[in-house]
């Protein structure tokens, strides 16, 4: 148990190391252990302080690498370093600790601020590793290290601080070369092979090392001397890390560090003078200054590299997204053309080109209307600035454009177009307009059937009506007839005008639902149009023995309001009214401006409707069922005729309506009507 | 009466049983009547008999009403005749054409009662409408 505890306490997360992890930790510290020997080889200044200190790289990289908790391997590493080296007991534990801690402090911080294992991301990454795993952790190393040897009489304060520079130079060192090659080489990177760039890559190597002999191996000692030629390696590193990536930069610069050391502790190359330590200290300098431009290139060229690749994938996205809506564009029903705001065509879909007869090349960035003619109903041309898109473009609102408007074909035929343009408007500029139209030929022509069918109807069924009514009418007032056969005439006469008046009824449902039927608002006097139109079932209420009221508001002489629309209203409602009250009950007309609306309400205490039936109310040849069996004589289109025409105009209707209580009618007819701005036709 | 006062009314009808009525109606309210059956026979009376009041229909073969009326306005004596549209055609456009044509009585047959239509060609003919 208490061997657990330990292993709990030394694992940090409350987790037991296991026999891999204990065996992990054993090869760190053997790890760790020569890689200290190496360095302490070339110790001069004190036998525990050296210039060279791959220790430290691998220290940091493994702890980076494995984990913060494999730290015991670096301190027992170093512990066993040390004790071997020089000094006590004691010297040996604080050097080991600074050791250990320095590789925790670098890790942590590396972690915390800089992403962790991967160490070179970005540019100002390989700043912020410079300055963790560099410069501060290295810095608790040299502080531990030189106050121990300090306290144990092996370092005094006079050469404290040669010492303490020496230490934090060589462990800087091993950050900046030694830790970057091991980490980008073993930290779980994968390789991938590459044989052309396999080959460059061998190639570079080879005229590196080549070079690195040249300046540090003496090769040309006997001409150059010592002479400050070390600026000539730059130029290979540069290559390395242009054309490769930060591993083989990594690489490049651990051979240049090897090859430089040795050369430089067998006396040859450019930082050989005097003692052996300053040697190595210039040489460190210049190899961490070479190690921080090095990974700063590469790394700037990996960004470059990533920022090309993000372009390409987003120009490929653009390219599909561009694809995409050409596609839907195309396989669109309308035609669509959409224009800038000089009206050149920015593009145009493939059922446009078809109904106009043009193909994409003969309109792309061209004026659409120096090709596409544009033209009314009698030929007559529409002048470019009048044309519909160039119109939204001037007033920034939308329109549609339902009738007399046609294009003329590349080949000079013409057809009918109906169509919708919306402007189009980028953070408040008008930039152009887009017009999505079609072809109403066939529109035109179910027009044209309709309003012939009623023509023809109109003609054809009242001509034998005509002839039954006048015939009917001239047999009844014949002096020489019986009055059983005056009955009988009469009642010809009577159904022939019943037979007349649903035959109107049906020609105007006809019509207002062909829109054939006109209304032009025009100023009215409402008050006298009114009365003249009540005028006309005087006789009827008075035979009823009915209550007529009505009422009409201040100043409706003249009002701007479509006169028919009145006529409709109030002949259907009326009829409606007198009809289903029963003798003696009351009918009541108010007529009112109420806004902009013509007001009229129309109440009776007549027969009401059943609840149920109240939603079928305006539906064509609905009849209550109330009624039905009380006044058999009825179309069922008065009400149906009135809604439609309100529908038409943006009038509206509606009722309250008790079974055996009576009915009250309220319109609203609008004093300009929607359409009139347009054709007035309804 | 006398022959000389009788008021000429020429019927230009198609459908030979309102000719009928209409022109017994007539004769029995003491007009003189000259018949057509069609748009061109009606302008060749027209122009021959200059009658006082015309009742013209319009869907006609041959020559239909509108186009008779055209012509006649045409002519010297024509641009001033008396005309009644009589008609079961209630189209916008037909309505529109005998305005522009300085017709301005389009009676639908069927809205109206023979007796009443007579009282029309009374008024018409007295010069009150």
């Amino acid at each position: 148990m208490p061997f657990n505890n330990i292993q709990k306490a030394l694992s940090g997360k409350g987790k037991y190391y296991s026999f891999k992890d204990l065996a992990l930790i054993l090869a760190l510290a053997l790890a760790y252990l020569g890689a200290a020997k190496l360095g302490l080889r070339f110790a001069s200044v004190n036998p525990s302080a050296t210039a060279i200190w791959p220790a430290t790289g691998v220290s940091i990289a493994a702890l980076l690498v494995l984990g913060i908790r494999f730290w015991p391997g670096i301190f027992l590493g170093a512990f066993v370093a040390n004790i071997t080296t020089a000094g006590t007991v004691l010297t040996s534990l604080g050097i080991s600790l600074g050791n250990t801690l320095e590789a925790v402090v670098a890790v942590h911080l590396l972690i915390r601020f800089n992403g962790g294992r991967e160490i070179f991301r970005h540019s100002e990454d390989v700043f912020g590793y410079l300055l963790f795993a560099g410069m501060i952790s290295p810095a608790v190393s040299a502080t531990f290290g030189v106050t121990s040897l300090l306290f144990s009489g092996l370092a005094n304060t006079a050469n404290y601080f040669s010492i303490w520079l020496t230490w934090w130079l060589g462990d800087m060192g091993g950050a900046m070369v030694v830790a970057p090659f091991l980490i980008l080489w073993f930290g779980g990177h994968f390789f991938n092979f590459n044989v052309r760039r396999s080959a460059e890559a061998l190639l570079i190597f080879i005229v590196l090392i080549l070079v690195s002999f040249m300046l540090f191996g003496g090769v040309f000692h006997q001409t150059v001397g010592n002479y400050p030629v070390e600026y000539l390696s730059i130029p290979f590193l540069i290559w390395v890390a242009m054309r490769f990536g930060q591993r083989e930069s990594a690489l490049a610069v651990l051979v240049i560090s090897v090859i430089a050391t040795i050369g430089t502790l067998n006396g040859f190359g450019p930082f050989v003078i005097g003692d052996i330590n300053t040697s190595l200290l210039l040489l460190q300098i210049f190899l961490i200054v070479t190690a921080v431009m090095v990974h700063l290139m590469s790394v700037l060229i990996a960004e470059r590299d990533a920022t090309e690749e993000q372009l390409k994938d987003q120009a490929i996205e653009l390219q599909i997204k561009v694809l995409r809506d050409e596609a839907l564009l195309n396989s669109m029903g309308e035609g669509m053309v959409a224009i800038d705001k000089d009206g050149f065509v920015i593009t145009i879909n493939r059922t446009a080109l078809r109904m106009l007869g043009w193909s994409k090349e003969d309109l792309t960035n061209k004026r659409f209307s120096d090709f596409v003619r544009a033209e009314i109903e009698d030929g007559t041309k529409i002048k470019a600035e009048d044309r519909p898109a160039e119109r939204v473009i001037r007033s920034r609102t939308g329109l549609t454009i339902t009738k007399d408007f046609y294009y003329v074909r590349q080949d000079g035929t013409r057809f009918p177009v109906a169509m919708v343009v919306t402007p189009l408007i980028l953070s408040g500029q008008i930039y152009g307009a887009i017009a999505v139209f079609r072809d109403v030929t066939a529109e035109k022509e179910i027009e044209r059937a309709q309003t012939e069918f009623v023509s023809i109807a109109s003609h054809q069924l009242r001509t034998p009506l005509t002839s039954i009514h006048w015939y009917s009418e001239a047999l009844s007032e014949d002096v020489r007839l019986d009055d059983k056969q005056k009955k009988y005439i009469n009642n010809i006469l009577s159904a022939n005008e019943r037979l007349i008046k649903l035959t109107n009824e049906l020609l105007d449902a006809s019509r207002i639902e062909s829109k054939k039927m006109p209304f032009k608002p025009e100023p009215v006097n409402v008050s006298k149009f009114s009365d003249s139109v009540v005028k006309d079932f005087e006789l009827l209420i008075l035979n009823k023995k009915l209550l007529f009221e009505k009422r009409y508001g201040k100043s409706m002489d003249v009002l701007s309001v479509d006169s028919n629309i009145i006529r409709i209203v109030l002949q259907n409602l009326l009829s409606n009214a007198i009809k289903y009250t029963p003798e003696g009950g009351r009918i009541s007309l108010t007529v009112d401006k109420v806004d902009r609306n013509l007001a009229i309400d129309i109440s009776d205490s007549g027969y009401g409707m059943p609840k149920s039936q109240i939603s079928k109310v305006f539906t064509k040849f609905f009849r209550a069922d109330n009624i039905k069996t009380k006044e058999p004589d009825g179309t069922g289109l008065g009400l149906y005729i009135v809604k439609s025409v309100l529908d038409r105009i943006g009038g509206t209707i509606s009722f309250d309506t008790e079974e055996g209580k009576g009915t009250s009618f309220h319109v609203t007819i609008p004093f300009q009507s929607k359409d009139s701005a347009g054709g007035n036709v309804v | 009466m006398i022959q000389m006062d009788k008021k000429k009314i020429l019927i230009v009808e198609d459908e030979p049983a309102m000719r009928d009525i209409m022109n017994d109606r007539l004769i029995e309210e003491g007009f003189e009547v000259i018949l057509a059956t069609n748009g061109a026979e009606g302008l060749e009376a027209a122009l021959k008999e200059h009658p006082d009041l015309i009742l013209l229909d319009i869907i006609m073969p041959k020559m239909d009403g509108i186009t008779m009326l055209k012509k006649l306005r045409e002519d010297k004596w024509g641009k001033s005749a008396q005309i009644i549209i009589l008609s079961n055609l209630s189209t916008e456009g037909a309505v529109a054409d005998s305005i522009k044509n300085s017709v301005f009585e389009y009676l639908i047959k069927t809205d109206w009662r023979l007796s009443d239509l007579i009282k029309m060609v009374k008024k018409k003919l007295s010069g009150t409408v």
